[in-house]
């Protein structure tokens, strides 16, 4: 709720405050006190917040910002305080985050709001939000609990916010996955929604992305990889559903291995484990999901693990991604 | 003007004001502020906003309080007030205003967000630091394009702020549109919108703006297309059929490979024609074509729409998705 203040704002109890968690008390004169929002008062050596008037009385929260509770006689002084809190409050009110949905309504200028799901970033001028975009919070990858797989002459750097995988070596001409992947960290997370981005990118298939891996599964050590590549002469991108019965052995994909796609600046895909089923979805946006399959758990391997790769095969330049979210529900 | 402050500034009056002034003396200036800052002389809360020597440009009587006389050498104390505080909080905190109307650096830690684009700023305290390339952008909402056009088992929701529509797969070209009636010319919308797509199939158009005549059925398109992702302007004699590139679209219907996230389009009919023009920046056009407001169609309603087939593969069939983040008429 917005922290609020008003000038020369005193009073006195109109009686006792008797016990030490009493949560209201009266006034004799309300007027000159804020009407809505919070505001802080100073009782004796108290420090209450008021959190709601209704005519002369108010609504107390009690002991705040480290003075102890107390018991207050009828006629001590009621004194509206601007303290530490109240600006701490006032600032953490000013820039605000939460879900989409629960964004306040317009009407106090100079506000910011930052949805943590959103597409936006909103300023408001105090009649309506103007929104600035396109915005998407990133979760930051984990920067610990990661597992090579094959990782040869490849590179991790943990910069705090990204995970970068890099390939130094030039000229591969077999399929090597190098692999970081990680149990799930949240128990029972049912989606793994990853955001990726390319430093250098080679033409095989593929080349980076998403992978599962099946340990002590129905097919141990199997990958299902969800990567991107250019076209060999490099004039589009594909994307590519591919399967490897191990980290340097692919296996072509019934249906499907490789479809043409729109390069993002960030490419989004979210890992859904639905009970019997495991989806894969891709976004555009990291807010509206298209699914592109819906298979058995166990249809080709059952996957335990999960994370980035990188396969260098093929590549005329250093191939790197860039791991910019992350996150498991 | 920004709200300033200064700690233990406080003078008196060199003479006596009435309650109607608004140019007050005092007895010396020495320690106050030159911006817009708040005074309290006996129960009076005035606001200065401007210092010439030791004159005070004041607006009276502010934040509830009464407008007194008051007799010379009262005391004149700068205070720290509430209104003092939510003009700061409301003015000084974050700015929004046109980017020319940016005001100098100096302030450290102020954000400004031009109306205008293309960066959200900070201000260091001797320079603006650029954060971007991010754009004030108008979402336009689904209610606002009331009309389905061949909506199969398409969907098209508001979420989070902007518009999207999914369009149904299919083995054949779907034009997937919502539309709103067509405004009065002269008019400009701009549009910027990202595509979820997974091209399999050859669709003449995958996502974009388009006009459409709903007489004669007709659609023209604006936006990407075809299996190589060519930003293009095509006809189509119904949501199902194609027939050909705009009349003078550069390469008959294809222009370049715009490898962009998000995608500006910007349609300006003057009343005798029509100007689409493209924007990998929202900010820099790149005019496509000017042809005559009855080319190939006479419109009657403006939209957006996704193509069902642009992600259609026999044994794998996706649907394709676009996002529209911002709907400018003006």
């Amino acid at each position: 709720m917005t922290e609020r203040f008003s000038n020369n704002a005193v009073t006195i109890l109109s009686a006792a405050i008797t016990t030490t968690t009493a949560t209201s008390c009266t006034v004799t004169d309300a007027t000159s006190f804020p009407t809505a929002g919070t505001f802080r008062v100073k009782i004796d050596a108290e420090i209450l917040i008021v959190t709601a008037v209704s005519g002369s009385t108010f609504t107390i929260t009690r002991g705040a910002e480290g003075t102890t509770a107390a018991t207050h006689a009828s006629g001590a002084s009621v004194i509206h305080l601007l303290t530490k809190g109240g600006m701490e409050a006032r600032v953490a009110n000013r820039f605000i985050s939460d879900i989409y949905a629960n964004k306040p309504a317009a009407g106090v200028k100079g506000r910011l709001f930052l949805p943590s799901d959103g597409l936006f970033l909103e300023y408001d001028d105090g009649a309506a939000w103007h929104q600035y975009g396109p915005y998407r919070r990133l979760k930051a990858p984990p920067q610990t609990g990661w597992i090579w797989v094959n990782q040869g002459d490849a590179t991790v750097t943990y910069t705090g916010s990204t995970v970068v995988l890099e390939e130094p070596t030039v000229g591969n001409t077999s399929p090597n996955i190098r692999a970081l992947v990680r149990p799930l960290s949240v128990s029972g997370a049912t989606t793994i929604t990853a955001a990726f981005t390319w430093n250098g990118i080679a033409s095989d298939t593929p080349c980076m992305g998403f992978c599962a891996r099946d340990v002590g599964g129905t097919a141990d050590g199997h990958f299902a990889c969800w990567g991107i590549r250019i076209q060999g002469s490099g004039t589009c991108w594909w994307l590519h559903y591919k399967y490897y019965s191990s980290a340097t052995t692919t296996e072509s994909v019934p249906g499907i291995d490789g479809r043409q796609f729109w390069p993002q600046r960030l490419c989004w895909v979210r890992q859904e484990l639905a009970g019997v089923n495991k989806r894969f979805w891709w976004s555009a946006d990291g807010v509206n999901w298209i699914k592109l399959d819906d298979v058995s758990m166990t249809n080709y391997s059952t996957p335990s693990q999960f994370g980035i790769f990188i396969d260098p095969m093929n590549n005329a330049q250093k191939v790197s991604l860039s791991l910019v979210h992350w996150e498991e529900v | 003007m920004a709200e300033l402050f200064q700690n233990l500034a406080s003078t008196t009056l060199s003479g006596s004001i009435d309650n109607v002034i608004t140019s007050i003396g005092v007895a010396s200036a020495m320690g106050f502020t030159t911006g817009n800052f708040r005074i309290l002389v006996d129960s009076e809360i005035m606001l200065v906003t401007g210092v010439s020597g030791t004159t005070f440009t004041v607006v009276r009587a502010q934040e509830g309080t009464s407008v007194t006389a008051h007799n010379s050498g009262a005391t004149v104390a700068h205070v720290l007030t509430a209104g003092a505080l939510d003009a700061h909080d409301q003015n000084d905190l974050a700015g929004y205003d046109l980017y020319a109307n940016k005001p100098a650096a100096g302030t450290p830690g102020r954000i400004f967000l031009p109306s205008d684009g293309l960066f959200i700023e900070r201000d260091n305290g001797s320079t603006w630091e650029k954060f971007g390339p991010i754009w004030p952008m108008i979402p336009p909402q689904s209610a606002n394009f009331p009309t389905w056009v061949n909506q199969g088992t398409s969907t098209c929701i508001d979420n989070k702020g902007a518009v999207y529509l999914q369009a149904a797969n299919s083995s054949n070209e779907q034009i997937r549109a919502r539309l709103q009636a067509y405004p009065t010319p002269p008019f400009t919308v701009d549009m910027a919108f990202v595509v979820h797509v997974f091209p399999y199939s050859s669709p003449s158009m995958t996502a974009g703006l388009c006009i459409r005549d709903s007489v004669s059925g007709k659609f023209q398109c604006y936006g990407v297309g075809n299996t190589d992702l060519h930003i293009r302007g095509y006809n189509y004699s119904s949501a199902t059929a194609a027939s050909g590139g705009v009349t003078g679209w550069p390469g008959s219907g294809d222009n370049h490979q715009l490898e962009q996230n998000l995608i500006w389009v910007r349609y300006y009919d003057n009343g005798s024609n029509r100007v689409i023009s493209i924007s990998a920046d929202g900010v820099t056009w790149q005019q496509m074509v000017s042809n005559s407001v009855t080319d190939y169609l006479t419109p009657n309603q403006i939209g957006f729409f996704a193509n069902g087939l642009a992600g259609y593969y026999s044994s794998f069939p996706v649907d394709t998705g676009i996002t529209v983040l911002h709907w400018s008429q003006h």
